[in-house]
């Protein structure tokens, strides 16, 4: 600040805050309580409505200096998991139990907790505990058109699924609150989910309220707040609890998988040589039929696979070809003799119907002998063609190599590489089920 | 300039005036309310008792609101039907006069934006004063939008509001049960109006919610054990 901008403003300047011997300002105000006259602690005084005697349980209207009751005395004090009083550093500000709310749903089936947390300076928080899933709240001020419930909400470019819309009801009281409360309130809320986040409308008479919840560990808050007995055991899927089979990983496995396959497949194709053995390339004709021809020899050095590819020029017709791969006795290292019998059909279909075109099948085949012993062979085959039943001639055209790779084994190997992955995309799915089951809507199923 | 002090005309005590935005103040020492004249001061009352509360604000305070440097001169306390708040007076170093509302925890500086208003606005917001002389019409403007200066805010709340007590320096005379209508407005995230509205006329705020962080505050409030 200059005094040229502004000469009658010698306003503090930025000083490290506390000043040495800076009074300090009481926190907690202590009042007696209309009902018992025992000790009502305020923490959060010029803010706190509502106090509840830790003595007697009677609720009490502090907003003026009347003290007025709002509920005698109704039920016994109860003890709960993180007591009034308790301090916790949690998202690093240090935070106070000041108020305790237990609700149920519309049913009174199902309970849950609601702790105000107080900082002077940070203002009010929430936390809130249910079948042992914790959620940090925090009151947004954002303007919303008030949602349809059965549609997703936007925010911070985060996606929210509608989850529960429910009347909840306050069931028990105890602390202090900045806002009139008691036994038997009612609300209406509805409440999206986005995990972690969790955001909440809260809509009461004349007034509504948008708080975004985050999800927070068990650990986290047994930590931050030591209470001396155990928190509440972790039950199911918490409506916004992150899914621990998370997605971008499952996506790294598959795609780790899908490189190793692919890395087998291509290091093997570089170490293979493939060799072409044997090329037939005849036109034949019905007279062919249920006629055996045999090649010329051929060697395989080494055992190895052999692929078949084979043409047939059908057109809405169909050819077959067998194949005997015969080894010669005495070749190779194995010296017994040896036969693989392969048959291929090739069949090419189309046309139109109400549908429009349609096709089926095709004019190439690719099949394998597979781990095929070195040696001496021949290949004894036969034809056979819906064009011969036409008087037609047809030419075959078939290449046999040997060493390729198959496709097919990077399939397999893909295949079981996926395994693990798989298995945490079941393992995902179900938590995703296990949490959408207590929802209103079940999306995705 | 250094703080221009007058002596109370009713314990005598110096009453500190450190901008010359503000007409009114309320001694610190004997609560007397005076108002500032050409060469003096004037004594028009008492201020009632300031309630105790936990604000981490105080007269004295300062702060940054979107990188102004402001400093908080007064405060008044306002109370309605169901609670009371803070509306802490701030003069920043661009010579404009703010007020840091503070209700429950959250925190939004605004600056009297009035006079900005273009006719079309003045004239929704005189529309919106005159629908407020019939009290059973209020709770209907919940929900409804209006247009200020660079958006359309939409009503979040109407109360009717009561000057509990008030201390420091003023812009106006806020004797304990000036009364008022006192509307909350939000806009997309965070942007918030006020428009106040009283015997004395209507004024429009325009600001934001902000977080205790931001404001970079310095001499504010020490509590014990916090």
């Amino acid at each position: 600040m200059t005094d040229a901008t502004s000469p009658d403003l010698p306003l503090p300047t930025e000083k490290p805050a506390p000043k040495p011997g800076m009074p300090f300002v009481k926190s907690v105000h202590v009042f007696n309580c209309p009902n018992c006259g025992g000790q009502i602690k305020l923490r959060a005084l010029g803010a706190t409505m509502t106090a509840v005697c830790a003595n007697c349980g009677s609720v009490v209207d502090v907003a003026d200096g009347n003290l007025s009751i709002i509920q005698q005395a109704s039920q016994a004090i109860r003890e709960t998991p993180l007591e009034i009083g308790m301090r916790g550093k949690l998202q690093n500000t240090v935070w106070e139990v000041i108020g305790y709310t237990l609700k149920s749903d519309k049913t009174g089936v199902y309970f849950w907790e609601e702790y105000l947390l107080f900082n002077p300076y940070q203002g009010f928080r929430f936390l809130v505990q249910m079948d042992g899933h914790w959620s940090f709240v925090k009151m947004i001020k954002q303007e919303f058109e008030k949602p349809s419930f059965n549609c997703e909400v936007w925010l911070d470019k985060l996606k929210f699924k509608p989850f529960l819309q429910d009347d909840p009801t306050v069931q028990y009281v105890k602390g202090e609150f900045y806002w009139r409360i008691k036994k038997g309130d009612r609300a209406h809320t509805e409440d999206y989910v986005c995990p972690p986040y969790m955001l909440s409308f809260e809509y009461t008479e004349g007034d509504e309220v948008t708080s975004m919840c985050e999800y927070v560990e068990p650990d986290v808050i047994r930590n931050a707040f030591q209470p001396p007995h155990a928190l509440p055991w972790r039950k199911g899927v918490g409506p916004n609890q992150p899914n621990p089979y998370h997605l971008g990983w499952l996506t790294a496995t598959a795609a780790v998988a899908f490189g190793i396959a692919l890395f087998i497949h291509i290091s093997t194709m570089a170490a293979s040589h493939p060799a072409r053995v044997l090329t037939i390339n005849e036109t034949h004709m019905f007279t062919d039929r249920s006629r055996d021809f045999t090649s010329d020899p051929f060697e395989i050095p080494s055992k190895t696979n052999i692929e078949v590819a084979s043409y047939a020029p059908v057109d809405n017709d169909w050819a077959e070809y067998g194949f005997s791969l015969v080894k010669q006795a005495g070749s190779g290292e194995d010296t017994s003799a040896e036969t693989h019998n392969m048959r291929q059909a090739i069949e090419y279909w189309h046309g139109y119907d109400s549908d429009g075109y349609w096709s089926e099948g095709g004019q190439w085949s690719t099949e394998y002998f597979s781990a095929v012993p070195a040696g001496t062979y021949r290949v004894v085959y036969d034809v056979d063609s819906g064009l011969f039943d036409k008087g037609l001639p047809m030419t075959m055209d078939v290449r046999l190599t040997r060493g390729t790779t198959p496709w097919s084994n990077f399939f397999i190997t893909l295949a079981l590489l996926a395994i693990w992955p798989a298995f945490e995309w079941m393992q995902r799915s179900s938590f995703e089920r296990t949490r959408w089951s207590n929802s209103d809507f079940a999306p995705d199923n | 300039m250094p703080i221009t002090n007058f002596p109370c005309p009713t314990c005598g005590a110096q009453i500190p005036f450190r901008t010359s935005i503000a007409a009114y103040a309320v001694c610190p020492y004997c609560r007397t309310m005076v108002v500032r004249q050409d060469e003096g001061i004037k004594s028009i009352g008492t201020m009632a008792q300031l309630p105790d509360d936990m604000s981490p604000f105080q007269i004295g305070a300062a702060g940054y609101y979107k990188g102004v440097h402001f400093g908080i001169v007064g405060r008044m306390r306002i109370g309605w039907q169901d609670g009371s708040w803070n509306e802490w007076f701030m003069v920043s170093d661009d010579m404009r006069k703010g007020w840091l509302a503070e209700a429950q925890g959250a925190y939004a500086p605004c600056f009297e934006t009035t006079g900005d208003l273009d006719e079309v606005h003045k004239g929704a917001v005189a529309q919106l004063a005159a629908r407020l002389a019939d009290p059973g019409s209020a709770a209907g403007l919940l929900g409804h939008s209006i247009g200020l200066r660079f958006a359309k805010y939409k009503i979040v709340d109407v109360k009717q509001a009561e000057c509990i007590a008030s201390e420091g320096e003023l812009p106006f005379s806020a004797p304990q049960g000036r009364k008022t209508w006192s509307l909350d407005l939000i806009y997309g995230a965070g942007q918030f109006a006020s428009i106040e509205v009283g015997d004395d006329g209507t004024r429009v705020f325009e600001g934001s919610y902000v977080e205790w962080n931001d404001l970079r505050c310095s001499n504010y409030r020490h509590f014990e054990g916090w």
